[in-house]
Parts: C-alpha cells; structure tokens; sequence
C-alpha cells in the first residue's frame, strides 16, 4: 500500500498557527502584567505571570521549529481496500484504524490559513468520534473525500 | 396512517414563556428604559412587541406539525428557516414521555424520542402533547408499553422468549458478596461523625470501662456481631436493589424489571448490544461468582445512565457465564482465557504512580515531622496497584475481543470485530525503547466508549492489529 503524506505547506502552517497563538497569549499575559502593576494586584500574581511569560518562550521554540517537523514526518496515511489506516503524533505514535463500514460521514474543512495555501482537512467521522487528516491540497483532499464516500456506499453499513 | 398533526395550543403559551425567558434581561431593560421616557410611542412599541413575541409563538405552533406513517415519523418546523426531518422508526433508540411543573397545571406532557447520531443532533422533542396523544405516538413507534410486553407475552406463550430469574438463594449470595458491605461500613462511619457531638460524654466512656475488665473472646465476639450488623444491612440492601429481578428474552426484545422498593423497568434490543462486561467484586471473585453487563448503542429508556450499561445477570457463577452467554447472546461467549501483561510491561506501569507518590511523600517528609510515615502508605498503595495492573490481560479469539482490567472490581469486556468503530495503537518514545505498546478500542454505546489495554508486548499489539485488519 502507497503511504501518503501531508502536504509539505503544513509546516508553515502550523508555523504560523503557533506563531499566532503565542503572539495572543503574550499580549494576554503583557495586559495582565500591566493591570497587575498599575492597580497593584498581588505581588506574586506578578512573579507568576514573569514565570509565564518564561515558559512561553520555550514553548514558542517547541512548538515552532521542533513539533511541527516531527508532526510531518510521523503523519502519512494509507487506503487498503476495507479501511483507512492514519499514522501520526510526536512523543506518542499511534495508529488508527478506521473500517470503512464504520465511516458514517467524510466531510472537508478550510479555514483561513488553510485557505492561502489552497490546502483542505479532511475529518473521517465514525458513530464514535471523528479523525482529521489536518492538510492536503485541496485535489488530493476532494479525491479522497470521494473515494472513501464511494466505499462507504459499497460496505454494507451496518445499522446501529 | 395519519394526517398532519399539531401540538397541543397550550404550546403557544409555553412557546412565548421560553421566548420571554430567552429575552427576559433585554426585556428588563426596555421596560426600565420604557419608564424613563413613558409616552404613547413607547406604550405602543411595548404592545407591538407582545403582539410579536405571541404572533411568533402562534406562527410557530402553526407551522410545527407531525405525522406517522407505517416507517416514519415526518416532522416540519420553523418560521423563518423552515425544516424538514424524516426520521425512520427503526432509528429511533428511545422514547420518553416527561412533565414539568407548567405543563403539570395543564395535566399535558411532553415526548422526548432520541437516534443513535451524537447527542445534540439525535434528540428531538414534541413539546406539548396531551398525554392520551403521547401514549398513541408511543405506540404508533412501535415503542409502545402496551405493545411490548404484548409481544414480549406472546413469544413467551409461543416458547419464542425465555425468563430468567433469582432464586433467594442467589439473592442471598449476591447480598453477601456485594460490595455493599463497604457502603455500609463508609455510611456508619459517615452517620457516626456527624451524631458523635450529640452523645453524652459518659456513654463515650462506657466502653472503655467495660473493656478494661473483658478478655479477647469478648472483643472477638463483639466486632464479629458488628461485622454481621454490616452484613445484615448489605444483604438487605442488596434485596432491595435487585429483588424481584426478572429478565424476559426474547429474539427481539429484552424486558428487565428489578428493585423492591425503587423498581426498575428497562426493555433493550439484543442486537444493539455491543459489548457485555462481568464485573468481579473482591468477594465475589474469592468465592468464584460473577455480574454480567451490556452495553447498548442509543439511550436506553433511563436518562441516569449515560453509558448505556445494563446489568442483565446480577449473580452467577462464574464458570457458568460463558454458558449463560452462549444461551443468551452467543455473540459474546467465549472462553476467558487471557494473555496477561510482559512483567517489563507492568512495571512501567507502575513507574508512573511510584514517581508522582514518592514526590508527594519525599515532599511530606520533608516538611512534616510524620511526613515519614506517608511511605509505607506508598507502599501499600504500589503493592495494590500491582496486584490490580497485573490482572489486566487481553485476548482475541476468532471475532471477539476480550480487554480485562481492575480499578477494585475485576472488570473483562468481550466485543467483537464488527462492533469496534475504530482500532489504535500506540507508542511512545519510551515505550519504543521497551519494546511495549498501547491498544486502544472504541465502540458506541450510549456515548463514545474507549476501552484500552496499556503497555503489551509490541509483537502481541501487533498480533491485536492484524487481527482487526484481516477480514
């Protein structure tokens, strides 16, 4: 079976995903510092949001230029005739196994960052929970989502 | 088999009530605006907007109609984005007719019917119904009181369902191995602490006068007559939880009533059960008893239990279960021999509790003077936790699966391939370098359920994943 990867743009986009939410968290953490100094809340509040603002930067550097290559090169998928197997994670490996008896519905999704780099995710929603392909160009995303819509309709889907 | 149906027109008062409780604090605030600048405009503006919430409350009253027909049910609904839904009766899981206090006055009630989709998307509600009009689309869905013990009856007259139920011997042996006891003793405890204010200080003594002139028998004697005090209370307690147990099986349909004084009714359909566990208690492992449990995918007609899990058999033998399985649900029957964890395996496990309790305790130690008698605790507590990690096991046997696990009670889980939604396994770093690996299984039965069996050999995860994968 043919392993497929994620489009290689993800990358830059969980760049700029991180990138995004440490800018908002820093701002939020700067706006409390500043209310914590003006209107002299308590004194440790202070040290705790210094000892925040620490941590945070670690953290941006993880989850920047570390997690993301990791994320890529751990995620691949693959299409065997009855199921879908998804590799991923970054300290834990795991595989998931999804029958496609068991799919109830395949459905796509864009948002904005998605949208620049005309990249889709694609969720694979059983009765029980759904799994996410996060990103591949949007071709490769509609020819999925047909596909297994297609083998869907030919596993006899079992009534709950 | 009927025309287009509305609710009952209480349902526009009830309709602008919930609109006025979804408006109340804008509304609040108009009217404290209103009385800023009370004139003839705002008098009129407050009455075109009553004229409107109510005109909504009719128009949607209006435009909500339901019919039956042999399959389905057809609703339509919405003013402004109008709505559409067929739903098939074989898709509804459950129904339930309830009452609240405004639609008590009224003597109506409201029918409530759920499929198997997520939460949210599954429910849907008929607000207000007479309750002669509940009782016959009860019926007309096939879910009907009446039609079913009817046809539970009728199979039974026909040798088509079989019943099962206690003996008072059993009763009696469920009573004394439950884990009631331990219920018992924490509620003493409980009731003590909260009257051993109010008891006269020389009653308190009285015991230890008595004591200092009694032998050992007598203290022997004395906590034995306690102990069966609790045992007493068990037993009864458990007779009241499942006496008058009865389960009544059909091909189509199970009945299960049990309780004395709380009595419960529940009917599930056998084929959407989709995994069974038996539960061992300690007791009830010790004398090689055990309970048996399904889980159903959709509500069942109890609103309290969210996991679908059903006690089918409260006691039997062990050895007997697979044989009581085979007889009721051969689907899950299957011989109970497991293939415990790697001893690497638990004891990786149990490094994560020894880590975070030696913390706790070297941090207890160092800043209390008894800090340093948290470690044996620690230890009694990691003892106990490898006796239960190393009664966990698994095993797959042609289509079933089997996971086995222990929080207190021993608790093994029998599926099959068909019923299991998604299959994981997974690896950490760590876990790589031990050659261990996690497998996890989800099924849906009232909600998501995960079951997992942690750290197996990776050649034996691999075996579970192959298993999964063959056709």
């Amino acid at each position: 079976m043919q392993k497929k990867q994620l489009n290689s743009t993800v990358v830059t986009i969980w760049f700029q995903r991180a990138t995004i939410t440490h800018l908002i968290l820093a701002l939020l953490i700067a706006l409390a510092f500043l209310c914590a100094d003006q209107f002299s809340w308590y004194a440790w509040l202070r040290w705790l949001l210094i000892g925040l603002a620490l941590l945070c930067l670690p953290s941006y550097l993880l989850s920047c230029w570390i997690i993301p290559k990791i994320r890529y090169h751990t995620f691949f998928y693959t299409i065997r005739s009855e199921d879908i197997l998804i590799q991923e994670g970054v300290f834990v490996v795991r595989q998931i196994v999804i029958p496609f008896s068991r799919v109830q519905n395949v459905s796509t999704g864009q948002g904005p960052l998605l949208r620049r780099h005309q990249l889709l995710s694609v969720a694979i929603t059983t009765a029980a929970g759904s799994h996410e392909i996060p990103a591949l160009d949007e071709h490769e995303a509609e020819t999925l989502r047909d596909q297994i819509s297609v083998l869907i309709k030919e596993g006899a889907n079992r009534e709950l | 088999m009927s025309s287009k149906r509305r609710l009952h027109p209480i349902a526009i008062f009830s309709e602008v009530l919930r609109t006025v409780r979804q408006f109340v604090l804008p509304i609040l605030f108009g009217i404290w605006f209103g009385s800023q600048h009370a004139d003839s405009h705002q008098l009129l503006l407050d009455l075109l907007l009553t004229l409107v919430v109510i005109g909504y409350g009719f128009l949607k009253w209006l435009r909500f109609t339901y019919s039956i027909d042999a399959t389905q049910i057809h609703l339509e609904s919405g003013v402004l984005f109008r709505k559409d839904q067929y739903i098939k009766k074989s898709r509804i899981q459950s129904i339930q007719i309830e009452t609240n206090i405004i639609l008590r006055l009224f003597g109506l009630v409201q029918l409530k019917f759920d499929t198997a989709e997520p939460a949210k998307l599954g429910d849907h509600t008929l607000r207000v119904l007479s309750l002669h009009e509940a009782e016959r689309i009860k019926n007309a869905l096939g879910h009907g009181e009446r039609q079913l013990v009817e046809s539970i009856a009728s199979d039974l007259a026909t040798g088509q369902a079989k019943t099962y139920t206690l003996s008072a011997k059993d009763i009696l042996i469920a009573g004394m191995l439950s884990s009631n006891i331990g219920i018992a003793i924490a509620g003493a405890f409980a009731i003590w602490s909260q009257i051993a204010d109010y008891v006269p200080k020389r009653w308190l003594r009285l015991p230890e006068q008595i004591t200092r002139h009694v032998s050992l028998a007598v203290w022997v004697e004395l906590i034995l007559i306690l102990v069966l005090i609790f045992w007493a209370i068990a037993i009864l307690t458990t007779f009241l939880q499942i006496g008058g147990f009865k389960l009544t099986a059909s091909a189509a349909k199970w009945r299960i009533e049990k309780g004395i004084i709380q009595t419960s009714d529940k009917t599930i359909r056998p084929d959407r059960i989709q995994a069974v566990h038996i539960k061992e208690h300690i007791l009830q492992q010790l004398f090689g008893y055990c309970s048996i449990y399904a889980e159903c995918s959709g509500r069942v007609d109890d609103p309290t239990n969210e996991h679908g899990s059903v006690l089918i058999m409260p006691i039997i033998k062990k050895k007997k279960a697979a044989e009581w399985l085979a007889d009721r649900c051969p689907e899950f029957s299957v011989p109970l021999a497991l293939r415990p964890l790697p001893f690497r395996g638990v004891l990786y496990a149990l490094s994560f509790p020894a880590i975070f309790l030696s913390i706790i305790s070297a941090a207890l130690h160092f800043f209390f003077p008894w800090g340093r008698f948290s470690w044996p605790v620690v230890l009694i507590i990691l003892l106990y936790l490898s006796v239960a990690i190393r009664s966990t096991g698994f095993s797959s046997q042609s289509e079933k699966l089997i996971f086995r696990e222990r929080i207190i009670a021993r608790t093994t889980w029998i599926t099959t391939k068909n019923h299991i939604q998604t299959f994981i396994w997974e690896q950490s770093w760590i876990q790589r370098l031990l050659n261990l690996c996690s497998c996890k299984v989800t099924i849906r039965a009232g909600g998501r359920v995960v079951r997992q069996i942690r750290h197996i050999d990776t050649h034996d995860a691999a075996l579970l994943f192959h298993w999964f994968r063959a056709k």
